[in-house]
């Protein structure tokens, strides 16, 4: 996707979470985040939805049956595929889901985190480091729990705009970088 | 890669001390990169000017905030940056190294040194951009920056805190005249500092080897954004330099930087706005052409606390044409301008100024009592030898008078004459003048006036130090001496030889 169109997929995602972000629950915020995933990973969707020689019914029911029917998103999604059909914007469907996901979050004061570990983190260490990213971002931490082994040891946790890490292979890239500028 | 000198176990040391960062940093994610410029995705809360570091190790200043996004130009052209790549908040602007430690030493336009001599010792660390001293924090432009080459000092006189423009075609000995500026501050507790923008790498090492052989470079520092670096770097170096001779000025001491050229500094700059999107203006450059130089050059003054910082900029002309858009600009910023005319430096006068079109705006403010003196009526000369030698090309026979004044002109163009890396200081300069004041230059060939002049200037320095004491000590040229200068001017007249002569000897 274009940089171009990052503004506007925020405000169609802006639009749509002001309007129905307040009915969400956790059940349905996590399918939204479920749903997010599974489209960006059916890139030949996107393609057909730019065609502009299929016609608009067929594109309505392609995206309700995936969203709304194996999703089990809720039906106020339909008025947005009909407002991005109409908009002959359908194939931005993609980035507003993923951003209506991360809006819908923010605004419950839940923050998503991405933690790494180069090694599996057991039930008080995950506790732990959530407890510390509640501590300074005030905010409801909900963490997606993977290992990379990259990190040689210690942790990364990531949001889309927050970064905290402590590990061997930060501290040697920090070491590498004193080294030589 | 180049591994710095560093004691491998104080880092570790310092690490085990170290307790795990307190802070979350706010980032961002790469979503564009490429010609030296990168959109991050993110960084809702970072400023304008703010330095961001690449977890690739890279570094770079965001230059604009969109919506969604940010532009960020990259410090580094040799880092790679890989899309989806994650940028952090420093929190900080770029700073550069400024101190005593910087005299004498090559950098580049990031603050690093590039001559091989060692990290450079800062006193401290300072953000290049900076706010002008304010009105009531200057002092008025009432002292005499030497710049050794008479034709400048005598008819369009540089103050300490002025700002003169160089302005002329290719070739027509710009830098050659800043470099005899440099020169002539030896001993003259002046800070020069060299910009340079854009140039070619060997001329930028030919003025090095020049001020090193002689020992000018104990007080000059030299910024280095030749035309290989990074766009990003030619745009930084000059307020890199400027940043440097404030530091100067605001410790008290007298500072000169010159920007060679502030021509090619809008052509990065008109780079770096066109990949940004920014809209064009008149001649593809951006509407701020004027502020770039502006804020820079209004940073440079005198102040009332004493220090004050010189600037010299340069800027390059197309055909003689001072009319285009960047000249005008930088006309009317600056407190006047030295014209380099290609005609003239074709005609083997040089320094080819141009003295109708030059002009300093402080004048005789910034010129010792001495000089003052004996240059009243040197500009009217020029500029009435100017016009007759036009009317005298139609072949028309002209009066004695006319003739005479040609002559005289004639004769003021070639003591002018000055050649490179020869500079005179103002003792010498008043001698000279006051011999062509007092017409004993007339009975002279042309081309023993500029032999006859520095060798009778030797003269009285050595035979009658106590006249060459009264005008340094005083700096001027009391009217008791001037009869004694005469007698020595005749008394040495008897012994001159003229170079000519003695080549046939």
């Amino acid at each position: 996707m274009e940089n171009n169109r990052l503004p506007l997929v925020r405000k169609y995602a802006t639009a749509f979470v002001n309007v129905f972000g307040a009915s969400f629950n956790q059940q349905q915020l996590d399918a939204i985040g479920t749903c997010a995933q599974t489209l960006a990973e059916l890139r030949n969707l996107i393609f057909f939805l730019q065609l502009t020689s299929l016609p608009d019914q067929l594109k309505r029911a392609a995206l309700e049956k995936i969203i709304i029917a194996q999703c089990g998103l809720p039906g106020s999604f339909s008025s947005l595929i009909n407002l991005l059909i109409m908009h002959k914007r359908s194939f931005l469907i993609t980035p507003i889901i993923a951003k209506i996901h991360r809006l819908a979050l923010k605004r419950k004061g839940i923050a998503l985190f991405n933690i790494r570990s180069s090694s599996a983190l057991d039930e008080n260490q995950k506790k732990s480091l959530l407890q510390f990213l509640e501590h300074k971002t005030d905010m409801q931490i909900v963490g997606n729990y993977t290992i990379d082994t990259k990190l040689i040891a210690g942790v990364r946790m990531q949001s889309d705009t927050l970064l905290w890490e402590q590990s061997i292979r930060k501290y040697l890239a920090d070491v590498q970088l004193s080294l030589t500028r | 890669m180049e591994i710095k000198n560093i004691d491998l176990v104080s880092l570790f040391e310092q690490a085990l001390q170290n307790r795990p960062q307190q802070k979350l940093d706010e980032i961002g994610i790469v979503v564009k990169v490429g010609d030296g410029i990168c959109a991050v995705h993110g960084l809702s809360t970072a400023e304008l000017g703010e330095l961001v570091s690449f977890e690739g190790g890279n570094e770079g200043i965001i230059f604009n905030l969109d919506e969604d996004t940010v532009t960020i130009f990259l410090l580094h052209s040799t880092i790679v940056v890989a899309e989806l790549e994650v940028a952090k908040r420093t929190g900080t602007v770029f700073k550069i190294p400024v101190g005593m430690g910087l005299v004498g030493r090559t950098i580049n336009a990031l603050g690093k040194p590039i001559d091989a001599l060692g990290e450079v010792k800062a006193d401290a660390y300072m953000p290049i951009e900076a706010s002008a001293p304010q009105i009531i924090e200057r002092s008025p432009v009432n002292e005499s920056l030497e710049t050794g080459i008479i034709a400048i000092d005598a008819l369009v006189p540089i103050g300490k805190g002025q700002r003169e423009l160089l302005i002329g075609n290719r070739n027509t000995g710009k830098t050659s005249i800043t470099v005899d500026t440099i020169l002539h501050q030896k001993g003259k507790n002046v800070f020069c500092i060299y910009v340079s923008i854009g140039q070619r790498q060997a001329n930028v090492a030919r003025l090095i080897r020049t001020l090193e052989e002689n020992g000018a470079l104990e007080y000059t520092v030299i910024v280095d954004a030749d035309s290989s670096e990074a766009v990003l770097n030619q745009y930084l170096a000059p307020y890199v330099g400027c940043t440097i001779g404030e530091y100067f000025m605001n410790k008290g001491y007298d500072a000169l930087v010159i920007y060679d050229d502030l021509s090619n500094h809008a052509i990065a700059f008109r780079e770096m706005s066109l990949l940004m999107r920014r809209a064009p203006g008149r001649e593809a450059f951006p509407g701020d052409v004027f502020y770039l130089h502006s804020r820079l050059l209004e940073r440079a003054g005198k102040l009332a606390k004493g220090g004050s910082l010189t600037a010299l900029p340069i800027v390059q002309i197309q055909s003689d044409d001072i009319t285009s858009y960047i000249p005008t600009n930088l006309i009317s910023i600056t407190d006047g301008q030295v014209f380099l005319d290609t005609k003239l430096f074709n005609q083997g006068i040089r320094p080819a100024v141009n003295v109708e079109l030059s002009v300093s705006r402080v004048g005789s403010a910034a010129q010792t009592a001495a000089i003052k003196k004996v240059t009243k009526a040197l500009r009217l000369e020029l500029a009435q030898y100017h016009d007759l030698l036009d009317f005298a090309q139609f072949g028309t026979e002209l009066d004695e008078i006319s003739q005479h004044k040609l002559a005289r002109g004639a004769l003021v163009i070639e003591l002018l004459k000055q050649a490179p890396f020869a500079t005179y200081s103002f003792q010498d300069q008043t001698l000279m003048l006051l011999l062509l004041k007092e017409n004993v230059l007339d009975k002279l060939n042309k081309v023993d006036v500029v032999a006859f002049a520095t060798q009778y200037t030797s003269y009285v320095k050595s035979v009658y130090p106590e006249l060459y004491e009264i005008i340094t000590d005083t700096q001027d040229l009391p009217q008791d001496i001037i009869p004694r200068l005469l007698e020595c001017a005749d008394e040495f007249s008897k012994i001159f030889v003229s170079p000519a002569r003695m080549s046939n000897i």
